[in-house]
């Protein structure tokens, strides 16, 4: 092997093949985040229907298969992009148009942390199962995902509606009070891992306490777990926080205006931003892709590098699926909360007990030295 | 109807808080929220796996395929009732477009030209279904049993007004003839002289029945 042949090889190894994976990475993640969207729509709807007493969405079909309802979100997009672009009189052109934009891409971009698998080595080339390893992970999703609600208050303002706006206005607000709640509940778990990069604390997630029990974040920080869930639910606009589009109140709130696929993208970044949160709260409380009881390394050297990652994007995904569908499952039992009621909730209740997990948490490591 | 084999599945579920003091103060669990949230979580897990599992249960009836069994006493479509001969037993009184509260019933009237006892018929016999309410006056006032509104039929929908006119041809087509006034409705048509009610009992041939007879034969 001549020393050129060794260079370029070691060339591509260590500088083309990672920006390859990292490409292939950036393109496959959002588009099987994207096609996980009619899979959302389906449950949601067949899912509220069997709990309602009703069947739900089953009449569209291929040639009498109608395939368990799965064909709905498909006539749906059909029927989406085939409709007329209407734009209101009095609406603000350029935002209006923007604003369903600037809702969907920050909802696709948090996904960029989250590891769905541990990397692997496979002849000295490192596999990561992840977008980008940003040391302030958790941070950024923070920052990409509270950008969310300039799309919402754009749109509630640039569509020239009273019910819109109003929508809007109830969107910045609470979207901005659970912002706090969501950072805060999530410090106790940064102290207890001592780290801020998601594919870190997945990682320490898999080790075992007293020799049995998976150090879960759920299990460190039941209370972190519980206040995220709820600042999640209100972070997505789901119900019991759907105050923005609170059908029986003001419409449909902020996307009150728009139709076709300008709603479409509304949709989208709803299920998106589900995704994306239940994602998290996997990774962070219910240790993400580590299956329990079976460390990474332990698997590796069981499973062999090429099968054990698949097991656990499976792992990761069967845990997620589950968070999403809590989300479904509550909001056909909880009825909407009324608005003071929303912010009582948050200031009074959550950020006191947030902080207070915080000062707790503190001082536990500070006595038992974990 | 799966109704009845219901009872243990479905109903049973609402049993289990049926009744809410609402002047009663709330509980510290209650107060917690969270405690009531897995509750109501539960309630509807039950139901999501009760229907999951007993998909077949479900009170739907898949409507378009499958129709709920319509009752003998429904307002359905009109039909107008044919004699043996096959012409309209109406005798274009004008009676039933008096009655019509809609306004919605229009009659040209003609007379049989070759001997026939009964003088007159209806040329024209329109009835504008986006108009009727379906009080069933019409059928009340006719004394010739010549509109009915038994078809069972209300599934009335198309794409354009013109065609929810219903014409004599439309109204009188379809069913089979009443041969005695009062007869019961007997889609089959296998019996078109059956001379009992819905409730099994004979109807009474009184007078005018007789002389409605004579003019049929
Ligand atoms: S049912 Fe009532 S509204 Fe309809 S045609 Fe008869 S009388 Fe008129
Ligand atoms: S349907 Fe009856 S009431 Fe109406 S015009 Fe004919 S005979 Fe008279």
């Amino acid at each position: 092997m001549s020393l050129e042949h060794y260079i370029s090889t070691y060339v591509f190894k260590t500088l083309y093949l990672p920006i390859m994976i990292k490409v292939i990475l950036a393109v496959a993640f959002p588009l099987v985040v994207l096609s996980a969207i009619p899979i959302l729509v389906w449950m949601e709807r067949r899912g509220a229907g069997l709990i309602q007493d009703r069947m739900g969405p089953n009449r569209s079909n291929i040639a009498g298969y109608n395939l368990l309802g799965l064909l709905h979100p498909l006539n749906d997009a059909i029927k989406m992009v085939m409709k007329e672009t209407l734009t209101p009189a009095r609406a603000k052109v350029l935002f209006y148009y923007l604003a369903p934009a600037l809702v969907v891409i920050p909802a696709i971009m948090a996904f960029a942390v989250i590891p769905v698998a541990a990397p692997v080595e496979i002849e000295g080339v490192k596999i990561p199962f992840q977008v980008a390893t940003i040391d302030p992970g958790l941070l950024y999703i923070f920052a990409i995902s509270s950008l969310g609600v300039y799309g919402i208050m754009m749109a509630g303002w640039a569509s020239g509606n009273k019910f819109s706006m109003l929508g809007g206005v109830r969107a910045a607000s609470q979207m901005l009070s659970y912002e706090v709640v969501l950072g805060i509940s999530l410090v106790s778990l940064f102290m207890i891992y001592s780290d801020c990069e998601p594919a870190a604390i997945v990682e320490a997630q898999g080790a075992l306490m007293f020799g049995f029990i998976p150090k879960w974040g759920i299990i460190l920080s039941p209370v972190a777990f519980f206040l995220f869930i709820t600042a999640a639910f209100a972070e997505c606009n789901r119900t019991p926080f759907d105050l923005p589009e609170a059908d029986s109140e003001i419409v449909a709130g902020h996307h009150l205006e728009y139709g076709g696929m300008k709603f479409a993208m509304f949709m989208m970044s709803e299920y998106l931003s589900i995704i994306t949160m239940s994602a998290i709260v996997t990774t962070m409380f219910f240790g993400g892709y580590q299956i329990p009881f079976l460390p990474t390394e332990k698997l590796h050297y069981l499973a062999g590098p090429f099968i054990s990652p698949f097991l656990q994007i499976g792992a990761f995904s069967v845990k997620t699926l589950f968070f999403i569908w809590l989300y479904i499952w509550a909001r056909w039992t909880l009825p909407r909360f009324r608005y003071d009621q929303v912010m009582k909730l948050c200031y009074l209740r959550l950020f006191p007990i947030a902080l207070a997990n915080i000062f707790i948490t503190g001082l536990v490591i500070l006595f038992f030295k974990l | 109807m799966p109704g009845d084999d219901n009872k243990k599945g479905i109903r049973n579920i609402f049993r289990d808080n049926e009744f809410i003091d609402k002047n009663k103060p709330l509980t510290f669990w209650e107060r917690l929220y969270f405690v009531e949230i897995i509750k109501g979580l539960a309630v509807t897990i039950r139901h999501f796996l009760h229907n999951l599992f007993n998909y077949s249960d479900l009170p739907t009836i898949d409507y378009p395929e499958k129709k709920r069994k319509i009752p003998l006493t429904f307002r359905g479509r009109h039909r107008l009732t044919k004699k043996p001969d096959g012409t309209p037993r109406c005798v274009a009184c004008y009676l039933c477009a008096t009655a019509c509260p809609a306004k919605c019933i229009y009659i040209e009237a003609g007379e049989y030209k070759d001997g026939n006892p009964i003088e007159k018929y209806p040329v024209r016999y329109e009835i504008d279904m986006l108009r009727c309410v379906f009080c069933g006056f019409c059928v009340e006032a006719c004394p010739c049993d010549a509109i009915r509104m038994d078809t069972g039929e209300y599934d009335l929908a198309d794409y354009s007004r013109e065609k929810l006119i219903f014409d004599k041809e439309t109204l009188m087509g379809g069913y089979p003839p009443v041969v005695n006034r009062g007869d019961a409705f007997d889609p089959s048509g296998s019996s078109a002289a059956v001379t009992s009610d819905k409730n099994g009992g004979e109807i009474k041939e009184d007078k005018i029945n007789k002389v409605d007879d004579a003019h049929v034969n």
